[in-house]
């Protein structure tokens, strides 16, 4: 028995023991800010850069990636933060329009561009990034706006801070507002679109948001927009500076609280790029559930989302750390391999690079980890990936929670505020030992519910790869919907 | 950790911002601010905020940290005329009076004698008591008479000549006003909205400036500056505005720093009830600067050496050969509404603003070059800035402009005036007579004026009843409005009158030193720190003011970037002296913020610094510098681009981040102390909240792995010890060195970047040829602005950093194409639209790339498909232009040049004498100023085509 013990205790499982991460060789001469990621027909990956070019990657999928070469597929573009492949084109947004290009030829360089929508006009700030387009069922073009900062040289100019849709005939149909550094947006595998958004002024804390039209998300740079024709929806008026986030949509109808916060620097500090894992197992035991980048932490988060009262909410769970610079973009590989691109420039990053690619890959071992944290009457479920030990699993002592929500307001960032200690009264382990029902006393919506886990061990005896998880809690199950 | 002892994450839970204070009317907003203290004691006595710390050192509990009496005792200086022992005056540190020398020079007679007359009824919350109480009616109209001639003659009489400014003048000191800090305590004179706009979007009537202060109420109660214009004139408020502790050693107003040009634009401001509006005279006013400019902003920078006029824009002013620059600014009356359009020609750099906006940018070191711009203009008088700067070689300026029935010409008078303000003093004269004067003397001698104010010779103690024989409930008092003689009236309110006794009768509490902590809350409440800072989770901008932070220019640097610093444990974070040097010699590490540091005065403040050490962290003492070459180099790397990336963000000495302009990294040693700053590398969120400071160190792991084995600990210690070493730290890598990096070769195919391109577009593409013969498209307006010849680009200001600079091409080798569209359809009489190619319907749908990398760029004109393509040739290029419509086009015309154009036999133009233009077949439309090409659709196979070249060489 002790010799196991001290055999376990010698080889305490990392991360890279289930996913393991490559690491792509970027020569000197070409510079790899990675904005965009999608794959070719014939499976080669582009990646579109902060430069303005767009490489084309030969070489992969090769076990060991270090005989990688990236060849010009195209340039002079404006920041083209994303890339989808539609119908024979690639579409990518950039400062001034969406546009799509396309190698007819086969000659590997991207002869023909076209510009699809340019509705909106660019004031010569930095911040003008766009991000997008993702696709939605309807073959729109979902792209998110940055608001600026600072001066305008060309002008102001609206529809900064806004989700826009563009048609397929090119016609832009702004769709929601209030966004302040929306750097990533992914259509759901039910066809919802979500955002995600940094941390700053009117943004309490990052998050990832549905997107319903109409909504508003809190910040007010752009909202002069919404007096224009082309915002079909209410105005949703200057924002209540120092709110409680929960009480916003008592004064705004149309303030739209986030599916989840990631709490600064434990979760996430600056949310990018997203996907779902469509695998069917093939990526391990997180079917169904969303991988979102970090480009501050250098890092991939995980999150796991349900439906109450009409409301998308969930959990995000740490999941890969330690990446070599900040994941601005992730795109799943033809290989089944997660891809993420890399950029710290002008931001700074966690990790040892300022650009790159990396590329996750299952091991085909099962992390015993939070697999899910779901929303009861009286407390949360949560599921393991593994069957836990029983003991463990079923005491109440094995976790602490607490629960926090933020001020909307000015200031940049908002404190976790209204903080309180939970105790957890009730502990029921399911009978296949893989799920547990926590009882806890003073749930309130509108808070995120942070649980640490520290004393639950799998059947085996290990530890969580990971033992916390927050909870976004905005819709209570079993209640009246608590607004709307 | 000597830092994390007190928890600052719970300390910022419990900041309360100040409206949680009682709201004031504006009727009793002036009287508070002298209660500032009482309501400090009252709110942190029963809010019970001191006592969440379970540190027993701070023990202040729910005692009252100052009583409401003890600070009015000190706020009116009891102990002046009531003599205490030394221990009492210690602990109360009394606010002293203002000095008098030279009270003659700077006040008027007129305001001396309301004032003496009654000082509560012109100066609403004075300390001042009513002296003169115990005089009968004429006697007293006597007193305040002599008293009057006494105190003109200190330094008197004031000067009542008239004194000249400007409305520039003006507007820079209400834009001060609102941004160095004096809005911290004083009223903000309009909301924020206001601020923005210029006094030229306003009312031109002076009296429309005004503004009574009851028409704007604020949460927290300004300190009211009475009537300035009745008080004092131009030349004696700048300068007490330049040292206002000269005049008032108390502190409470303290210097701002400002130069002396800033003093009088702020007086300028607050005087502006004494201004008019002088006289129109012909032509613009100038002021001629000389330094080193190199663009216009930095005139700012250069020393006003001379002012004088001129009557027309043509040519410049006597100044010498180089490093030299003018701002004229006047009126110009425009004749009639209509659309202008104004050009400077100008070498080095010019523009030209009307009402403060930008209408022509010619600005940068250039040789002669015109830049034109329009304007539709109201009829009536604007206001007219034209700046220029000469760095080296020729200089030259000229302004022209044309407007509705008249064409191009130099602008001068009489379009052009200027006009001034004067300030005249409301003081009349006094004839002082000396009589008066000896009788005044006896009345301040005898009223015991000395024991507060000092003639220049300092004060003399007063002969009232001691303070430690006062007697409790005396019926005559001068707490009551009159003491035994009954001559002094404070106005004491009910409550002040009960706080005042009950201090007195527990006086025997003020001969305790005041620990430390209270002591720090004494001196932060009564200079009003808790305005700007906050410490002990009290204080910090308020909710009213907060609009009045800026950060300076457009840093990106958040709230933390026009916000003071808290100073919660600021002992333990600076260095003493550094402390010393803020507070006392006005050194200061945050440049991009408008708020600036005032200076109390140490006679005043000068005990803060010890206390802030003693309470918060202890002294340092440095270690003998032991670092390695091994270390200091790791610490240079740590700082560089690839370790912690501190350059990313902070400024390192002269050289800018790679992003923000956070605090300078070079001076890191010298201000901060040793722990502190391992704890805000290795833990910051023990430090600072909501700070934008990255950590490094996720779950306790360094990002570089390879550096000193990964220690976080031995890390940090290598970036303390390499930004120890003063001016020998060599730079870190990725701050500097990177020009060549972003230096665009061109090899044998064409390179594209899309750029912000200055007075292009935000959506330019720049095109380098292998041929070396470039051009710049405007995507956003669909047309070719310009081609140059030489180096190609540099995409710093793209690539580096956040970049989004407006670029330039890399040579001055160029030609510019006529600005605005270049094709419409029109009729050959029409005047060619000054449209920008958006407003025009010219739409790009794309563009496409021949094997070699040459781009074609298409756009649309309603339902015209154009295919524009340039190619390179010796000296010059080839623009072609293909055009296909499926419906025939009769009247689109195609304009190839605008300037002096002047046909030459071989069928060639040459445009301003610069550049050789050569067009394919067609009927050239060859008028004054353009060069117009009817663009005729032919029946095809394809729908109507036909094609356009236009040869350029230069």
């Amino acid at each position: 028995m002790l010799l196991l013990l001290a055999l376990q205790d010698g080889a305490a499982p990392t991360e890279r023991d289930y996913y393991h991460v490559d690491t792509f060789p970027v020569p000197d001469d070409v510079s790899l800010e990675v904005g965009g990621i999608a794959f070719l027909p014939d499976d080669r990956p582009i990646l579109s850069t902060r430069r303005g070019q767009v490489f084309l990657v030969e070489g992969a999928y090769a076990e060991d990636p270090s005989g990688v070469t990236y060849k010009l597929f195209h340039e002079g573009l404006q920041e083209p933060l994303g890339l989808l492949v539609h119908e024979g084109w690639i579409y990518f947004t950039q400062r001034g329009e969406l546009s799509r290009m396309r190698d007819a030829d086969g000659d590997d360089f991207a002869e023909e561009l076209q510009t699809v929508c340019d509705a909106w006009r660019v004031g010569g700030n930095y911040h003008e990034y766009n991000f997008g387009p993702r696709l939605d069922r309807d073959g729109n073009f979902w792209i998110t706006t940055n608001r600026a900062f600072g001066d305008n040289p060309f002008g102001d100019h609206p529809w900064r801070g806004f989700a826009l849709r563009i048609t397929p005939e090119g016609e832009m149909l702004p769709t929601a507002c209030g966004l302040r550094s929306p750097a990533g947006i992914e259509i759901s595998p039910w066809g919802d679109a979500f955002f995600t958004d940094n941390q700053g002024e009117w943004c309490g804390a990052s998050k990832l948001s549905h997107i319903g039209p109409g909504d508003f998300h809190g910040h007010p740079y752009g909202i002069a927009s919404c007096k224009e024709p082309e915002w079909t929806y209410a105005d949703p008026g200057a924002p209540p500076d120092g709110m409680l986030m929960p009480e916003v949509p008592s004064v705004i109808p149309s303030f739209k609280l986030p599916a989840v916060w990631f709490p600064y620097s434990k979760m996430g500090r600056s949310p990018a790029g997203m996907v779902w894992d469509q695998s069917g197992g093939a990526f391990g035991p997180f079917d169904g559930q969303l991988f979102v980048g970090d480009q501050y932490q250098s890092t991939v988060m995980r999150v796991d989302l349900e439906q109450v009262n009409g409301h998308w909410q969930g959990a995000c769970f740490p999941w890969a750390n330690d990446l070599q610079c900040g994941v601005i973009r992730v795109a799943w590989g033809p290989d089944g391999s997660l891809f993420c691109g890399q950029t710290n420039r002008g931001w700074g990053s966690v990790g040892r690079t300022t650009q790159g690619l990396e590329r996750i890959r299952w091991t085909g071992k099962v992390p015993f980890e939070i697999h899910s944290m779901r929303a009861a009457a009286d407390g949360f479920t949560l599921r393991f990936t593994l069957p836990g030990d029983p003991k463990s699993v079923g005491d109440v002592a094995s976790y602490t929670m607490k629960s926090y929500t933020y001020r909307l307001h000015s200031p940049y960032g908002s404190p976790e505020v209204e903080t309180e200690t939970l105790a957890i009264s009730e502990a029921h382990v399911a009978p296949d030992r893989t799920s547990v029902r926590l009882v806890v006393d003073g749930l309130r919506a509108g808070y995120v519910h942070e649980l640490h886990a520290e004393g639950v061990r799998s059947a085996s005896g290990s530890p969580l790869l990971h033992d916390e998880a927050y909870y976004t809690l905005i819709e209570r199950p079993g209640k009246q919907p608590e607004r709307r | 950790m000597s830092v994390g002892a007190r928890s600052l994450d719970e300390r910022h839970e419990l900041r309360l911002p100040w409206e949680f204070w009682p709201t004031p009317t504006p009727s009793t907003a002036l009287k508070l601010n002298l209660r500032w203290g009482a309501y400090l004691a009252f709110w942190l006595a029963t809010s019970g905020v001191l006592t969440h710390s379970q540190d027993s050192t701070v023990r202040l509990g729910k005692q009252e940290v100052i009583s409401p009496g003890e600070t009015l005792i000190s706020d009116h200086n009891c102990v002046a005329c009531h003599v205490a022992a030394p221990e009492i005056v210690e602990r109360l540190q009394p606010k002293v009076a203002p000095i008098l020398e030279r009270v003659g020079a700077r006040r008027s007679p007129a305001w001396i004698e309301r004032f003496l007359q009654d000082p509560h009824e012109i100066e609403l919350g004075t300390t001042m008591p009513d002296v003169l109480s115990i005089l009968g009616g004429e006697e007293k109209a006597h007193a305040v008479q002599a008293l009057t001639h006494f105190l003109s003659a200190q330094g008197g009489p004031i000067d009542t000549k008239p004194r000249g400014s400007s409305l520039d003048a003006l507007e820079r000191g209400r834009q001060l006003y609102h941004r160095v800090g004096c809005v911290a305590c004083h009223e903000p004179d309009e909301d924020a909205v206001w601020l923005e706009e210029s006094y030229w979007d306003l009312e031109e009537e002076l009296d429309g400036f005004r503004r009574d202060l009851d028409d704007v109420h604020f949460g927290d109660p300004s300190i009211p500056m009475g009537d300035l214009a009745a008080k004092t004139t131009l030349d004696e408020l700048a300068r007490f505005l330049l040292d206002p502790l000269a005049v008032r050693p108390d502190g409470r107003m303290p210097s701002l720093g400002l130069s002396e040009d800033e003093a009088f634009d702020i007086a300028a401001y607050l005087l502006r009830d004494q201004a008019t509006v002088s006289e129109a005279v012909p032509g613009v006013a100038y002021e001629y600067f000389e330094g080193s400019p190199k663009k216009l902003a930095d005139i700012a920078d250069m020393t006003l050496v001379r002012e004088g006029s001129v009557d027309r824009l043509e040519g410049l002013p006597e100044h010498r050969g180089n490093d030299f620059a003018f701002r004229f600014t006047g009126f110009l009356d425009v004749p009639e509404t209509g659309e202008y359009t104004f050009w400077t020609w100008s070498d080095d750099g010019s523009d030209l603003r009307i009402d403060g906006e930008l209408i022509v940018d010619n600005d940068g070191v250039h040789p002669t070059i015109t830049v034109e711009g329009q304007v539709r203009l109201e009829a009536g008088r604007h206001a007219l800035s034209v700046s220029f700067f000469e760095a080296g070689g020729g200089e030259e300026l000229e302004v022209h402009w044309a407007g509705p029935g008249f064409d191009k010409r130099i602008l001068g008078a009489p379009f052009v005036s200027s006009q001034g303000l004067s300030y005249e003093p409301t003081a009349t004269p006094l004839d002082i007579d000396p009589a008066l004067v000896e009788e005044g003397r006896g009345y301040f001698d005898k009223l015991g004026c000395a024991s507060c104010h000092s003639l220049g010779e300092g004060t003399r103690p007063g002969n009232a009843k001691p303070f430690a024989d006062l007697d409790l409930g005396a019926e005559l008092s001068c707490i009551d409005g009159g003491d035994a003689f009954g001559r002094v009236e404070f106005m004491f309110d009910f409550e002040e009158k009960e706080d005042l006794w009950k201090s007195v009768a527990n006086r025997d509490e003020l001969s305790r030193p005041l620990d430390p902590d209270r002591r720090v809350l004494q001196t932060m409440e009564r200079y009003r720190c808790f305005s700007c800072h906050s410490r002990e989770g009290i204080g910090g901008p308020s909710k009213g003011r907060r609009q009045h932070f800026h950060v300076v220019g457009d840093a990106d640097l958040g709230d933390q970037g026009r916000f003071p610093p808290h100073l919660e444990f600021v002992g333990a974070k600076l260095r003493r002296r550094w402390i010393d040097a803020v507070m006392f010699d006005g050194a200061s590490q945050r440049p991009y913020m408008e708020t600036r540091m005032p200076q109390f005065g140490r006679e005043n403040v000068g005990h803060l610094p010890e206390l802030f050490e003693s309470l918060d962290g202890a002294p340092v003492v440095d270690p003998e510098p032991t670092a390695s070459g091994e270390m200091l180099e790791a610490g240079r790397q740590l700082v560089g681009k690839n370790g912690f990336g501190c350059i990313q963000c902070h400024v390192f000495g002269e050289h800018p981040s790679l992003g923000v302009p956070a605090v300078d990294l070079t001076t890191v040693f010298e201000r901060t102390k040793p722990d502190w700053f391992r704890t805000l590398l290795l833990n910051p969120k023990q430090i600072l909240m909501n700070s934008r400071m990255p950590e490094f160190f996720n779950e306790g792991k360094s990002p570089r792995m390879d550096i000193l084995g990964g220690d976080p600990a031995l890390q940090v210690e290598a970036v303390w010890q390499y930004l120890s070493t003063g001016e020998s730290m060599m730079l870190p890598p990725g701050l500097v060195g990177e020009e060549a990096e972003y230096e665009l070769d061109i090899g044998a195919r064409p390179r594209l970047v899309g750029v912000f391109m200055r007075g292009v577009s935000p959506r330019t593409v720049a095109v380098g040829t292998p041929q070396l013969v470039h051009y710049a498209f405007d995507v956003e307006n669909s047309r070719l602005a310009m081609a140059w010849r030489g180096r190609f680009f540099n995409a710093r200001g793209t690539w580096r950093g956040r970049a989004g600079a407006l670029e330039e091409p890399a040579s001055m080798d160029r030609v510019e194409l006529p600005e605005g569209v270049h094709l419409a359809r029109l009729s050959p009489d029409s005047a060619w639209p000054d449209l920008n190619g958006r407003e025009a319907g010219l739409r790009p749908v794309g563009r496409t790339f021949d094997r070699a990398g040459h781009p074609t760029f298409r756009y649309v004109i309603g339902d015209v498909l154009v295919e524009e393509s340039v190619t390179p040739k010796e000296r010059g290029f080839i623009r072609k232009l293909a055009f296909r419509s499926e419906t025939p086009v009769d009247d689109l015309v195609f304009l190839a040049a605008r300037g002096s154009i002047e046909a030459l036999p071989d069928g060639a133009y040459t445009i301003d004498g610069r550049q050789t233009l050569r067009l394919s077949e067609g009927d050239v439309d060859q008028r004054d100023d353009e060069l117009r090409l009817p663009v005729k659709l032919v029946r095809g196979e394809f729908g109507y085509t036909t094609e356009i070249t236009m040869e350029v060489t230069w």
